[in-house]
């Protein structure tokens, strides 16, 4: 079941596309300007994803995995084709605007952590509530750092953090702001073996939890084969794996 | 291949060619540039510095006539032109002597002035045929037969050129109209109408006769290194009323403009270098940080720990070298520019660029690179090779005293050889460090109090931002607190240093002096100029006196030979009275006469000459006159300004107190040029007077005060622009935490709007509390420079509390935001991933 095959053409906000396909992508390239000339990292990839999926996407090093979930992301500018992120078409919203559709509806876990070392466990936590202003930001941040298990650290700044409580802050600061997706790339790719395993029941909880859209990237089989869904990054475009 | 390898030490031309991959991928440019600046910016103000100095000291030197002249009233005994001869020293004499030019019924008292075949050793003299003829610029003077007189002379006596005049019992047909001479100076008692006339005819003008009134001039021309001997040599032989004079002693206006200008000047270049330093140092650190990384590696693959250390230090020499060349070219080119630019204003022509300028500035580069950017390179060849693995093992910093030491050393060293003044280095280079640590802590605490005061979430991000790395966010502070302070101190001394020369020389100066006046004509005289609408500084008696005893012990005997109070023993000074104070008079100790004073033996002394003399309030002075003389009381020590070219006096006595003692009058008056027909008048109503017209005299050290301005003017532009070099330099080495921090707040979801107002409150933050800091230093810092080095009064500056804070929260805020609209462009997604 590739995307090509569900889908027929899909028009920005329709209400049908709300309730069936919260993420898509159509006819998606991307190119860069490298030394040697311009590069073609993604080319012709389609996609659809259902509300409430998880989708795991795998891939070669270097394959452009975090390339498409930048893209996906609107964190990126796209070369050609089109992602339509709740149905809004993301090629055609500025920087500001897209901003604002990843506070609205975007969770991140990166591989590595990306806390700001300025700030605390639960400053980092709040800082997507308050960017999108919202009051009682400490609450929800101190009540989904308990859930994340770290009630305790919650005044301590990232340094002062093992590997595996850095990145259960990240998860604490993804699902803080209660996202409809959440894209995690590779996110336990710096983590030992236990301690990963601890952070993707972590994540599957909450996926559960809040009925979020999951897209992992990531090198671990074990990890994919938990996602509903299990996806190839070969040659710029996506294959069904079997 | 062996089994064994062992790593080899790098070479040049492998650090030559990581040189060209780091240059290529951008890493060194930062540092390369700052550097480049830096050498830029301090050779342009060497250049030109030493171009405008050099032309001060050749106009200072023309008004003096020579490089080192030797002023006596009777004839040196030593045959001084073998002696110069013999030293590699040019040599001329002169006699000036006052002489009645007689023409018929009229008759003009002038300074004759005797000349030898090399006169003017320096400058040109201007003369010309006839009224309605062009000025000749020539560089001789009159040859034997001949007689120059000055324009006026030819007037008062109602001559043309060719006429002819009696001079004592010779009689000379004038044959050239003297329209300027180099050597002006001399005091404003020589400036009597100028007569010119050849050695070879004083004989048979019998005016020379024992007890005449005549001074030696000799005068010499060389090198410093020929000169500095020869003043010993000198100033081993002289008597009493035998004085050397050189530029700074000469004229006292002329020698204190150019003195604080020659401060100013360097000054300045003193401000470009430690700017530049700290440009340097910020972006070494950079480029450090940015290698621990390759370090690591080269540890792993088991590069030894001083093998690193000899890469990167010849990596940096050698883009030093080519940083500093390159910046000696382009600040010669920078000063050349300057120059045409300024080629309608800088009078006459300036001497050529020299070559100690683009050396001082070669190894200024260098030196810079070593002092600033050696501390943090070091670290690089301590980092441990464990970091390969684990990112956060940053080096510590290698016993930091020592490192910091040396650099703090080579700093000292360049301080000093740029301000060529130890106390000058010694004093910044301690208040530096004293106030840096007491700034520290300040800084430290206010920056602790930021974080506590609540406010919206830009406002939280901006100050917790500050707070993170303390260390860093502490020397970005200091970056753009000592900038600021910098420019501050050269903005605000520059109109200090303007304001001060403009009052020195006020439009309406006196130009015109009336001496030997009278008595019974005083009140005749002010009679007259009031009712002429003539202001006046007011008719002082002058009563000639000598010092004879201080505090009862004879005055040869208790000052010594070498001190510099035996001048003012070893001739007559002009003594007065006054019952007021004149406006240019400061009372510093002591008091100023009561009515009860009236008559009594006290006397109010100039500072400077009570200082030569070793005396304060309460010693006594015994001066003697003639057969009568007077023990006084010193009561007040006085400031005065020689500048203002009103009738001063180093000794003055209450009314009353010389009563008896024959006294002649001064005053000083202003009359505009298109009134000048007036002084005839005046001349025929009261013929006994001296009129002395300064004019002249004005002019010239007018001229000398402008093209110092315009100078002190654009050496300000340098040090503005080194200025701004420090704050692009010290936002470039927090860019990429800013940038990673951008890209993960858009990540989240920020916009820019939010990420605008934050970064513009972190450097609107930063600029205000570094404007704090550069008050607090500025205060310091003039506080000294003022009273030692220019002289001038010191007044605590209060608007710079205000507009500091103001400036440098507007400088950094602009600036920081323009150069961080990276963090806010650049796609989040590209940053992420550099990381
Ligand atoms: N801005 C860029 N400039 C040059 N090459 C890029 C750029 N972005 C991505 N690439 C290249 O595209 C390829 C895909 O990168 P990436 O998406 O990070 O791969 P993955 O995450 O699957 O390992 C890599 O070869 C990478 O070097
Ligand atoms: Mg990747």
């Amino acid at each position: 079941m590739t995307g090509l095959n569900n889908v027929t053409i899909l028009t920005p906000q329709t209400s049908s596309d709300q309730t069936t396909s919260i993420l898509a992508a159509r006819n998606l390239g991307k190119e860069v300007q490298a030394q040697q000339g311009i590069i073609s990292i993604l080319s012709g990839l389609d996609l659809d994803v259902n509300r409430g999926e998880s989708v795991a996407i795998l891939g070669a090093s270097g394959a452009g995995k975090s390339t498409l979930l930048g893209l996906l992301a609107g964190l990126d500018t796209i070369t050609s084709g089109e992602v339509l992120l709740n149905g809004q078409a993301l090629s055609h919203l500025d920087e500001d605007k897209r901003a604002q559709v990843r506070s609205d509806s975007v969770g991140f876990v990166f591989q590595n952590f990306q806390l700001l070392p300025a700030l605390t466990a639960l400053e980092n936590a709040m800082l997507p509530l308050e960017l999108k202003g919202i009051n009682n930001a400490e609450a929800e941040a101190l009540q989904i750092l308990e859930r994340v298990g770290l009630a305790s650290r919650v005044e301590h700044y990232p340094r002062q953090l093992s590997g595996g409580e850095q990145q259960r802050v990240a998860i604490a600061r993804a699902f803080a702001s209660r996202p409809q997706l959440l894209f995690a790339d590779e996110p336990t790719g710096n983590l030992d073996q236990h301690t990963g395993e601890k952070i993707i029941d972590l994540l599957f909880q909450l996926n559960e939890e809040q009925h979020t859209t999951l897209i992992l990237v990531t090198h671990d089989i074990r990890l994919a084969e938990r996602c509903q869904r299990r996806l190839e990054l070969t040659d710029g475009r996506l294959e069904p794996m079997l | 291949m062996s089994t064994i390898t062992t790593t080899r030490s790098p070479t040049v031309s492998l650090a030559l060619k990581l040189l060209w991959r780091e240059w290529r991928g951008g890493e060194l440019r930062l540092l390369l540039i700052a550097l480049m600046i830096a050498v830029t910016a301090s050779c342009a103000v060497g250049f030109f510095t030493d171009r405008v100095e050099r032309a001060l000291v050749r106009q200072a030197t023309e008004f003096l006539g020579a490089d080192l002249v030797l002023r006596t009233s009777r004839a040196f005994p030593e045959n001084l032109r073998a002696e110069a001869t013999q030293r590699n020293l040019q040599y001329s004499e002169q006699l000036v002597f006052p002489s009645m030019l007689i023409n018929g019924e009229k008759m003009l008292l002038s300074s004759v002035k005797v000349v030898d075949d090399h006169y003017p050793l320096k400058g040109e003299v201007k003369v010309s045929t006839g009224r309605d003829q062009v000025a000749k610029v020539i560089k001789q003077g009159p040859s034997s037969g001949e007689l120059w007189l000055e324009p006026r002379v030819l007037e008062s006596l109602n001559m043309e050129v060719g006429d002819s005049v009696e001079l004592g019992a010779s009689v000379f047909t004038v044959s050239q109209m003297l329209i300027q001479e180099p050597d002006r100076g001399g005091g404003l008692f020589s400036l009597q109408p100028r007569a010119m006339m050849h050695q070879s005819d004083i004989a048979a003008t019998e005016v020379i006769q024992p007890g005449s009134r005549i001074r030696y001039r000799y005068l010499f021309n060389g090198s410093e290194a020929d000169l500095e001997p020869f003043r010993d040599w000198l100033e081993e032989r002289l008597k009493p009323g035998e004085r050397i004079l050189d530029i700074q002693r000469e004229s006292p206006s002329l020698g204190t403009t150019l003195t604080r200008a020659q401060s100013y000047l360097n000054l300045s270049g003193l401000m470009a270098v430690i700017m530049a330093g700290i440009a340097i140092a910020m972006a070494a650190r950079r480029y450090s940080e940015r290698h621990y990384d390759t370090a690591a590696l080269l540890r792993c693959f088991g590069q030894p720990q001083r093998h690193i250390l000899k890469l990167y230090s010849l990596q940096l020499m050698m883009a030093g070298t080519l940083a500093s060349a390159a910046g000696v070219g382009l600040g010669w080119m920078a000063q050349y520019i300057l120059v045409e630019l300024l080629s309608g204003l800088v009078p006459g022509t300036l001497p050529g660029p020299g070559l100690v300028p683009a050396l001082v500035g070669f190894c200024t580069g260098m030196l810079v690179l070593a002092g600033f950017a050696l501390p943090p390179l070091l670290r690089l060849s301590d980092v441990t090779p464990l970091r390969v693995l684990r990112r956060d093992l940053s080096p510590l910093p290698r016993s930091a005293w020592l490192v910091y030491g040396l650099s703090a050393l080579l700093i000292l060293m360049l301080l000093w050889a740029y301000s060529r003044d130890l106390k000058l280095t010694l004093v910044i280079a301690g208040i530096g460090s004293i106030g840096a640590l007491i700034l520290g802590v300040l800084a430290w605490i206010l920056l602790r109090s930021l974080v506590r005061i609540p406010g919206p979430l830009a406002w939280r991000l901006a100050s917790k931002n500050l707070l993170r790395h303390p260390r860093d966010s502490l020397s970005q502070l200091f970056a753009f607190g000592i900038t600021l302070a910098a420019m501050a101190l050269i903005l605000i001394v520059r109109s200090d240093l303007l304001q001060s020369w403009q009052e020195q020389l006020p439009d309406q100066a006196p130009n015109n002096f009336l001496i030997n006046i009278q008595p019974w004509q005083v009140e005749e005289l002010e009679g007259y100029l009031d009712n002429k609408q003539i202001p006046h500084s007011g008719v002082y008696p002058m009563v000639r006196g000598r010092l004879s005893h201080i505090n009862g012990q004879e005055a040869a005997k208790t000052i010594p030979e070498q001190s510099p109070g035996r001048r003012a023993i070893s001739r007559e000074l002009n003594l007065t009275w006054s019952d007021t104070l004149a406006a240019d008079n400061r009372i510093l100790e002591g008091r100023w006469w009561q009515p009860e004073d009236q008559g009594k033996p006290y006397i109010s002394l100039e500072r400077d000459l009570a200082r030569d003399l070793g005396v304060g309030i309460g010693d006594k002075l015994r001066f003697s006159f003639g057969d009568r003389s007077v023990e006084s009381e010193i009561i007040s020590l006085r400031s005065l300004d020689w500048g203002s070219l009103r009738p001063n006096f180093y000794v003055i006595y209450p009314p009353g107190a010389l009563e008896g003692l024959p006294a002649n009058f001064i005053t000083s008056f202003y009359l505009p040029n298109d009134r000048s027909a007036e002084l005839n008048q005046l001349i025929q109503q009261f013929p006994t007077l001296t009129l002395l017209e300064v004019d002249r005299l004005l002019a010239q050290i007018r001229s000398i005060i402008e093209q110092v301005s315009i100078a002190v003017e654009y050496v300000l532009m340098f040090v503005l622009a080194a200025g701004i070099t420090v704050l692009f330099a010290a936002l470039a080495t927090s860019i990429d935490e800013r940038l990673q921090e951008g890209a993960l707040l858009r990540t989240l979801g920020g916009n820019s709007k939010t990420l605008r107002r934050m970064l513009g409150l972190e450097f609107l933050l930063m600029g205000a509390l570094a404007g704090i800091l550069a008050a607090l230093l500025d205060e310091a810092v003039s506080f000294w420079l003022y009273q030692q080095l220019f002289k001038l009064e010191y007044n605590p500056n209060l608007a710079l509390w205000l507009w500091s804070p103001l400036a440098g929260a507007a400088l950094v805020g602009c600036s920081g935001l323009l150069g961080t609209r990276k963090v806010i462009k650049q796609s989040p997604l590209k940053v992420l991933r550099e990381l």
